[in-house]
């Protein structure tokens, strides 16, 4: 089986049914990085439409040294930002410094499926820097190094984005009981 | 006071994330019950992890891959001269037909693309022979990448549709469709001029013209149709 960098390299000299088989192989992994960046299916196949519409205008720009999945992640990623960036629903917020950390028996709460809330909807109550790392590195499982790459940070900014990323996220999820959390404090008290 | 906390994310991750065994766990254990933030911290981590983990892969839908194969289709990439070549054959093949028919140059009009008539039919094969690409580019510009027009309508459907394109690159309405925009832009990096609908062999289609040339689109599903540069006849 060609790997991916023979098929782009196919593509390249005019071989179309090698970008077919690009898309075929990342076109769901693709779709559901941009789910998850963006949080509805419109606009995550509207992003994944121009993260392959970039691959075959301007897949020239590989350079080879990194994985092309690597490059494509990056292009896609890039790709959501833009998405977020024009419609302005998601504008980065502030690194909430000094958060209080959840109430410890939240994580019980949750393990009946009926009172999880969707998790696009639990992504996208988080700052998207955040969001893509624990995308990239809790859901998709891809290595911390290659997460760097992909976002084009170093290693222990990946690490602590993903680190913030689930503190926030544990966060939602202990207030998604739609409760205050001093009541809740209370209640527990 | 530092605590662990202060430092030691990489740790308290770690033992989230199932990282550590043995001693080392033991120890990070130890650590983080003798620092209340942290305890915090890596309850949070592990409600975190647990739910994430939960998260089940995503596929598109069947109608959704195939609006974004539609919409990412390769476009053609090959020469134009290329993508026209089975019409050429057949536009030689008609005027080898026609001599048959027509012995001696016998008379036949046929429609250029500029609109122009030529009594001969002769002319616009060199009697039947091979044609070189000025001969083929003087006289035929029509592409068909669906189906083949007929010989005659073939050779005349560029006429109609190279001037509608000149008409709306001089005159572009003011309330300019925007179906199948998408796909236009994704052919072309450049914006396009205007767009119109127009009549593509009885098809309902969409034009988007560009300074150097227009493209054609089925209305409905807005699968490419035709490209006419705007240098041709």
């Amino acid at each position: 089986m060609p790997s991916d960098e023979e098929l782009l390299s196919g593509f390249l000299k005019g071989d179309h049914a090698a970008f077919d088989e690009l898309m075929a192989r990342h076109e769901d992994r693709i779709f559901g990085l941009c789910l998850r960046m963006l949080g509805s299916r419109d606009d995550a196949l509207d992003a994944t439409q121009d993260t392959f519409l970039t691959v075959y205008r301007k897949g020239r720009q590989y350079s080879g040294r990194s994985k092309f999945s690597t490059w494509l992640y990056r292009v896609a990623i890039n790709t959501c930002h833009d998405h977020l960036r024009k419609r302005k629903r998601h504008e980065t917020m502030p690194i909430p410094e000094g958060t209080d950390p959840p109430d410890s028996s939240v994580g019980d709460q949750f393990d009946s499926v009926e009172l999880r809330p969707d998790i696009l909807t639990a992504l996208s109550s988080i700052p998207q820097e955040f969001r893509s790392a624990v995308v990239f590195v809790d859901i998709d499982g891809l290595a911390l190094d290659e997460v760097a790459e992909i976002l084009g940070v170093p290693i222990g900014t990946v690490k602590s984005r993903t680190y913030r990323g689930r503190r926030l996220l544990a966060e939602f999820l202990g207030n998604f009981r739609g409760m205050p959390e001093h009541q809740r404090d209370e209640d527990h008290a | 006071m530092k605590t662990m906390h202060d430092h030691d994310l990489d740790r308290i991750a770690a033992v989230a994330e199932g990282g550590l065994s043995g001693q080392d766990l033991a120890a990070a254990q130890a650590e983080i019950a003798a620092c209340a933030e942290c305890s915090r911290d890596l309850q949070a981590q592990r409600t975190a992890l647990a739910y994430l983990r939960q998260s089940r892969p995503i596929t598109l839908t069947s109608i959704e891959r195939a609006r974004l194969h539609r919409a990412v289709h390769p476009a053609p990439t090959r020469s134009r001269w290329l993508r026209l070549a089975p019409v050429f054959a057949a536009a030689v093949a008609l005027v080898v037909v026609a001599g048959v028919l027509l012995p001696n140059g016998g008379t036949t009009r046929t429609l250029l693309p500029e609109g122009k008539n030529l009594e001969n039919s002769q002319e616009l094969g060199s009697a039947g022979g091979a044609r070189t690409p000025a001969e083929i580019s003087s006289t035929t510009a029509a592409s068909a990448t669906t189906a083949m027009p007929t010989s005659d309508a073939m050779l005349s459907s560029p006429s109609p549709l190279f001037a509608k394109a000149d008409e709306l690159r001089q005159n572009p309405p003011a309330n300019a469709t925007t179906l199948c925009h998408d796909e236009a832009r994704s052919r072309l990096d450049e914006e396009s001029i205007t767009a119109s609908d127009v009549d593509y062999n009885g098809t309902p289609a969409v034009m988007y013209v560009y300074p150097k040339t227009a493209l054609i689109f089925d209305q409905e599903t807005c699968a490419f149709l035709e490209e006419i540069p705007a240098d041709n006849p």
